[in-house]
């Protein structure tokens, strides 16, 4: 339990009167290098974000009993079979030798999580274009006996799909939290459990604005996953906030808090409000424009940590204090 | 196996940048910038994907100089040739999807071109900010040791070139030896900062290692490097527990309407 503490919002110690001055670094050059990212891979953590919150959601939905749940199963896998489908070239496109990319697949290695992620990714991909394809088979199909079987085979591989459909949620969290980057780094406990629920957040969101005014109940269950997401969402933005401490200035002030808050309060607080106060209400209209302003909110939410980690990889006086015993 | 390595010594360099010329002419990498920066008579300011060795000048007050006025203070200046450091728990090798980057038979870290699909990510991996992208090639690079010259049996282009042994090549445990024993000689003799910089609770150990007379965060050396590797644990297990939570409230939600 301490543990759990200590890394989820133990604080930094503050600097005594004895330690060392904070340190003056080479003339201000930088002492880690930024990552070359530019849209490609923020939008790629957005985009596998929805698509495996959607299919995990589909997934359980698809093993439980409730009214409703075998249209959220269905389109929780098409969803994350059309993110995987707008991933791959995103992640292709984004490396500097685009023709190796199937040199991500030639070692299995655990110590690195983009090495874990793209096989997560490979499984996640076929398990949801299985399940796809078996389901659309079984409605095409006269033999009830076959028709059977397909089905059969949709619910296992959608059974299988909660693994790598987790996975994908919360590698992303671990890959920047594996890097020397303060911001990132600092938040090594906090980064994967916070991608995760907002892949709930917005993968219920893109459910919901899958189904249409007929799957009434479909759209209550997926509204009251959102909302619970959207809680634990906003406790973890605070835990992180607190754990960063100054490291996470970039990101809390100059030059991304405006946009970081911004996305806190239109893409999780307000939504999260409207759900709780009209939690029974008949979904309409007004939740339409909520379940995009969650959407807004995640994308938001991950750009904004990608672009404050460029910047506190370039604070040298950041590098140099965390590298040097205060991390 | 026997490791080879790098001893850099501060106390010798003379900023003349023979080093940084032989690595270019060696490796056939092209020249960055030979203007002025500001920084001292430094050109380049940090290592790159195309300068594989980098002479820092740093500047600091000097206790007694002579020629100091008023208006100028006495400095002096620390120069060192800084250089990828070889860790032996090296970040960017952890990092690397591909298995593009390994450890070769002479002890150094070592990215295969024709296996590298520069994705990028050992650049944000390493906590001495060394490896860089190449954007032409698309390819990660950095110090090779030279490890074409080393299966001929040659010592690296910068060792060979520097005129002072500022940088000397050699097997990592001599190195040690005899960077302990200069640190010593350096102590004696007045200078009572000096360190040797990259003994095992650097990064593992580092197969380039380098003495210093000044703090060495003045050289933009971390003193106490976190290696990304050792995040993946808590950040994994924090995986697994968010998960796990979110799987049981998915399916009580899902289960509620009958």
């Amino acid at each position: 339990m301490r543990a759990i503490c200590d890394l989820l919002i133990r604080r930094l110690p503050p600097r005594g009167s004895d330690a060392r001055p904070a340190p003056r670094g080479y003339h201000g050059v930088p002492v880690l290098r930024r990552p070359h990212w530019k849209w490609h891979i923020p939008l790629y953590f957005f985009v596998s974000g929805v698509g495996s919150g959607a299919a995990l959601i589909g997934a359980i939905a698809g093993m439980s009993a409730g009214r409703g749940n075998d249209v959220i199963a269905r389109r929780g896998q098409a969803i994350g079979l059309l993110a995987v489908a707008t991933a791959l070239p995103l992640l292709i496109d984004d490396l500097g030798r685009p023709a190796r990319f199937h040199h991500m697949l030639r070692t299995f290695k655990p110590r690195s999580p983009m090495s874990m992620g793209s096989w997560a990714l490979l499984l996640f991909g076929n398990l949801t274009g299985l399940a796809t394809a078996a389901d659309g088979l079984a409605n095409r199909v006269g033999a009830v006996r076959y028709a059977t079987w397909l089905r059969g085979g949709a619910a296992l591989a959608r059974a299988v799909l909660i693994v790598p459909a987790a996975f994908v949620a919360s590698y992303t969290g671990v890959l920047l939290a594996a890097t020397a980057v303060p911001l990132w780094a600092r938040a090594r406990a906090v980064l994967p459990p916070l991608f995760l629920v907002a892949a709930v957040s917005t993968g219920a969101a893109a459910i919901d604005l899958s189904l249409g005014e007929e799957d009434r109940s479909a759209r209550a269950t997926v509204k009251d996953i959102e909302t619970a997401a959207l809680a634990g969402e906003l406790a973890l933005v605070a835990l992180l906030v607190r754990r960063l401490g100054e490291y996470g200035r970039p990101l809390v002030a100059r030059p991304w808090g405006q946009l970081f808050w911004g996305a806190v309060l239109l893409g999780q607080i307000v939504p999260l409000l409207f759900g709780l106060a009209h939690a029974g209400d008949r979904p309409g209209m007004r939740d339409r424009a909520l379940r995009c302003a969650t959407l807004v909110g995640g994308w938001v939410l991950r750009w904004t940590i990608v672009q404050a980690g460029k910047t506190s990889a370039d604070d040298p006086v950041a590098a140099l204090d965390f590298h040097g015993g205060r991390n | 196996m026997v490791e080879f390595g790098f001893l850099t010594d501060e106390t010798l360099c003379i900023g003349c940048k023979a080093c940084e010329v032989a690595c270019k002419q060696w490796n056939g990498l092209p020249a960055e910038s030979l203007g002025l920066t500001g920084a001292s008579y430094d050109n380049t300011l940090t290592l790159s994907a195309t300068s594989w060795r980098h002479v820092m000048f740093a500047e600091s007050a000097a206790a007694a100089s002579t020629g100091a006025t008023a208006e100028l203070p006495p400095l002096r200046w620390n120069l060192l040739s800084d250089v990828c450091k070889h860790c032996q728990r090296a970040g960017c090798m952890d990092a690397c999807p591909t298995g593009a980057i390994v450890r070769t038979e002479f002890g150094q870290v070592f990215v295969q071109p024709d296996i590298c699909n520069g994705c990028g990510y050992c650049v944000p991996a390493c906590p001495f900010g060394v490896i860089a992208l190449e954007p032409r090639a698309g390819l990660a690079q950095k110090c090779t040791l030279c490890y074409d010259r080393l299966k001929a049996g040659a010592e690296p282009a910068c060792a060979q070139a520097c005129p002072t042994d500022s940088i000397v090549f050699g097997p990592v445990s001599d190195l040690e030896e005899r960077g302990a024993r200069r640190v010593r000689a350096l102590k004696e003799r007045g200078l009572r900062e000096t360190t040797l910089y990259g003994t095992s609770e650097i990064a593992g150990g580092l197969n380039a290692r380098f003495i210093v007379t000044r703090p060495v965060e003045d050289f933009n050396l971390p003193r106490a490097p976190r290696i990304p590797v050792d995040n993946v644990l808590p950040g994994s297990l924090a995986a697994i527990a968010a998960a796990l939570s979110a799987i049981v409230c998915i399916f009580a939600l899902t289960s509620g309407r009958r």
